[in-house]
């Protein structure tokens, strides 16, 4: 019996040449700010990271639209740090 | 020693993209006028002064006095792709300069007007140690409990910069990050279009137009800590024009005399290569830093310059710096450049 895929869709905004996120080490590619990952649900975590390098006062936005119960926005604005990184667990 | 002056009249950085326009609305007016400035402050790969074959995706424009030059320039950058990024400078002379006096820097398209294409590409891949970022995590829980996800809630994300206010949980984050350098290459493509007026045998006057071309390939790395440093090599042809002599010829055929500037012969072509090493640096919020040594092999020159971005504040629309340079040259001559210039934005 073959398990139905889940796909979860991952947006972003940020003009950043320095701006990288990957799903389970794998690194997501955007089209128009946008990634649709089909996944087959085992149960397990996975995990979301992001990082971006860029000037202070720059912002961004990640979020995870797709599926419902996993839908998450994150939103900031660099600080004189110039960085960020993030990361977000999720279960299907 | 020569003095140059360079007076900047107009700076701004301004993102590329719509839709982070529009989102930068939802801030905060303030955050959108630092947001604008710091752009020009740039971090380490930021070029403020339109001048390195690596810049990040923005819209620049910028006018410019240099001794006798008045330019006018204008960046576009678009990101085409996950890597990949185009942009396009527009750089017009304003003015007739001299043509027998060069610039410092050198460059043969100086006197012409020049479209300036780059393509650029990125690699970049950082990771994070999931596991520490999970203790951290959990211990940021027990300090907010409120953060803390109720039943049935979603779950949440953690970052850096939510965790300003916990230093010592910033820190174990920190150490998490990988950063890596971030490596970037880059190859230009440069026409630009000059008009020549010089008199034949006869002393009539020709004007002929001509086209100088240049290809520059850059590479560079950005180190987490040390700033970017990059190599650029180019490889001009383009045209000057002859030296001009005076002469005094009757007027009109009768006993007045008339002195005329005259360039007799057309332009000659010629040929540059450059190889330039840039560093970039933005030391502190108010201060910037973009050292380059650049050598031309064919006519065994050396030139170094030293461009020092000054902000006063970074949340007023002024900007300022200096350039020094030196050139071997004529054996040896010292150049110094003032830019100032007032930094809008394009936001309400």
């Amino acid at each position: 019996m073959v398990s139905a895929t889940i796909t979860v869709v991952v947006k972003v905004k940020a003009a950043s040449k320095l701006f990288r996120a990957f799903i389970d080490g794998r690194r997501i590619l955007f089209k128009d700010g946008s990634a649709r990952l089909g996944f087959v649900p085992d149960g397990g975590e996975h995990v979301l990271m992001w990082f971006i390098r860029d000037k202070p006062g720059t912002s961004y936005v990640i979020e995870v639209t797709e599926p419902s119960k996993i839908k998450m926005t994150h939103k900031a604005a660099l600080d004189a740090s110039a960085m960020d990184a993030g990361i977000y667990w999720f279960k299907l | 020693m020569a003095l140059r002056f360079i007076a900047t009249a107009a700076c701004l950085g301004c993102l590329a993209l719509p839709a982070r326009a529009q989102e930068a609305r939802e801030i905060e007016p303030s955050i959108i006028k630092r947001d604008a400035y710091r752009e020009v402050v740039g971090p380490e790969i930021r070029d403020p002064s339109l001048t390195s074959p690596i810049a990040a995706p923005a819209v620049d424009f910028q006018l410019t006095t240099e001794n006798k030059y008045k330019k006018a320039k204008a960046l576009v950058g678009l990101r085409v792709g996950n890597d990949l990024f185009f942009d396009v400078k527009f750089i017009a002379p304003l003015s007739d300069g001299d043509s027998e006096v060069e610039p410092i820097d050198m460059d043969g398209l100086s006197k012409s007007s020049v479209v300036d294409m780059g393509i650029h590409f990125l690699a970049w891949n950082p990771r994070l140690d999931a596991e520490i970022a999970r203790e951290v995590f959990e211990e940021y829980l027990r300090r907010h409990p409120s953060s803390s996800s109720a039943a049935g809630a979603r779950p949440k994300p953690i970052s850096l910069l939510m965790l300003r206010d916990e230093p010592d949980l910033r820190k174990r984050f920190l150490e998490a990050v990988e950063w890596g350098n971030a490596y970037f290459a880059a190859f230009r493509l440069k026409v630009g279009r000059q008009g020549f007026t010089y008199a034949d045998a006869d002393f009539r006057e020709i004007s002929t137009q001509k086209t100088s071309r240049a290809v520059e390939a850059a590479g560079g790395v950005l180190t987490p800590r040390f700033g970017y440093f990059g190599v650029n090599l180019e490889y001009q042809v383009f045209f000057d024009g002859a030296a001009s002599t005076e002469l005094i010829l009757p007027f009109r055929q009768g006993s007045a005399e008339q002195v005329k500037k005259l360039v007799f012969g057309p332009p000659s072509r010629g040929e540059r290569f450059k190889i330039q090493f840039e560093h970039r640096k933005a030391v502190t919020e108010h201060l910037a830093l973009n050292p380059k040594l650049s050598y031309f092999p064919r006519e065994k020159v050396t030139l170094a310059e030293l461009p020092v971005y000054l902000f006063k504040n970074a949340d007023e629309g002024l900007n300022g710096g200096v350039t020094l340079s030196w050139t071997s040259k004529h054996g040896g001559r010292f150049g110094m450049g003032i830019f100032i210039g007032a930094s809008f934005s394009i936001f309400p």
